[in-house]
C-alpha cells in the first residue's frame, strides 16, 4: 500500500479495519448470531444472547436510534442488526463500539470503497457469515460491484489466504522492516522494491508522475 | 529462517524450466529464487499454476482498484498474523 502512495495514517486505517471487523465477527459467531441482513432471521433460534427488543431499547435508545438510521441508507433494511441489539445489552459498550464503528469504516485517507472491500476480505477470512451478509449490501454499493465484481474480489481474497499460508508454512521471513512512506516515494531506498504486490508498470509511471 | 532452502535457477531441472520462465524474466538475472516464489520453486509446476491463478485474481484489472485490492491483502495478512 505504500507503494501506492499510501501514507502511514492509510495502512494504520487498515489496521482499524482488520482488527474491528475480527473482533465483532468473533463476538458474532461465538454468540451465534443468524444472518440477518437484508432479512430478518428465521427458523429456530441459536442465539447465545438473545437481542433486546428495538420496542424496549432502554438507555441504548439514542445509539440505537442513530444505527437505524445507517442501516436503512447504506444496508437497505429496516431494523437495527442483531449485533447491534446483542450489544445494547451493555448501552456504554454499544455507544463506544457504534462510535468506533463510525470513525474506523467511514472514509479518512482511504475511501470507502477501499474499507469496505477490506472488510468483506477480512470477514470471509474469519469465516463470518453474519459479517458477510451484514457488509454485502454496503461492498456491492461503496465499491459498485455486481456479482461478477464481487467474485473479483472473492478471487483476490483466495489468492491472499492461499499466499499466506505459503509464507507461513515455509516461514518466510519479511522483506522488509522497518517502512516508511516515504522509502517507496521516487529515490527512497524501496523504489523500486520487487516483490508480490508490486505496482503494475502503469501504477509505477503515474506514482512516478505525481512526484514531478 | 525460511523451511527449506531456496533454490537457484540453475537448480530447476530441464524439464521444469519451461514453469520458471515467467520468474526468470521479472528477475532479469538474478540466480536465486526468494521470497514467495522461493517457497514453490521446490515445485515448479505448483508454483506456476499460482502464477496464473494470480494474474487471474490479485493481478486482474477488473472493477478493483489496484489500492482496494493492496488493502485486501494488508488486511488479510495483518488477520493471520502473516509477518511476511
Amino acid at each position: 500500500m505504500l507503494r501506492l502512495g499510501v501514507s502511514e495514517q492509510g495502512l494504520t486505517e487498515i489496521l482499524a479495519v482488520a482488527e474491528h471487523v475480527n473482533s465483532m465477527a468473533a463476538l458474532a459467531e461465538g454468540f451465534r448470531l443468524r444472518p440477518d441482513v437484508p432479512c430478518l432471521a428465521k427458523g429456530p433460534a441459536t442465539e447465545l444472547v438473545q437481542p433486546l427488543d428495538e420496542a424496549a431499547p432502554g438507555l441504548a435508545t439514542e445509539t440505537l436510534d442513530q444505527i437505524r438510521k445507517w442501516a436503512r441508507s447504506t444496508l437497505g433494511i429496516d431494523h437495527v442488526p442483531a449485533f447491534w441489539r446483542v450489544l445494547a445489552r451493555q448501552p456504554r459498550f454499544l455507544a463506544s463500539t457504534w462510535a468506533k464503528n463510525s470513525l474506523v469504516m467511514s472514509a479518512a485517507e482511504l475511501d470507502e470503497a477501499t474499507k469496505a472491500c477490506a472488510s468483506l476480505a477480512v470477514a470471509m477470512n474469519a469465516h463470518s457469515a453474519y459479517f458477510t451478509s451484514y457488509l454485502n449490501p454496503w461492498v456491492r454499493r461503496a465499491a459498485g460491484l455486481d456479482d461478477n465484481g464481487l467474485v473479483e474480489l472473492g478471487a483476490a481474497v483466495m489468492h491472499y489466504v492461499a499466499f499466506n499460508t505459503v509464507a507461513h508454512g515455509m516461514m518466510l521471513e519479511p522483506p522488509f522492516t522497518d517502512m516508511r512512506a516515504e522509502d517507496f516515494r521516487s529515490g527512497g531506498r524501496l523504489a523500486n522494491a520487487p516483490g508480490p504486490g508490486a505496482p503494475t508498470p502503469s501504477t509505477v509511471e503515474r506514482i512516478d508522475h505525481d512526484d514531478d | 529462517m525460511p523451511t527449506l532452502r531456496f533454490r537457484r535457477f540453475d537448480e530447476i531441472p530441464p524439464e521444469d524450466q519451461e514453469y520458471v520462465a515467467f520468474l526468470r524474466a521479472r528477475l532479469r538475472g538474478r540466480e536465486d529464487i526468494n521470497g514467495i516464489f522461493g517457497a514453490q520453486a521446490h515445485w515448479p509446476a505448483y508454483m506456476a499454476a499460482n502464477h496464473k491463478q494470480a494474474l487471474a485474481s490479485y493481478q486482474f484489472q477488473g472493477v478493483l482498484s489496484q489500492l482496494a485490492k493492496e488493502a485486501m491483502h494488508v488486511a488479510i495478512s495483518m488477520s493471520n498474523g502473516c509477518d511476511f
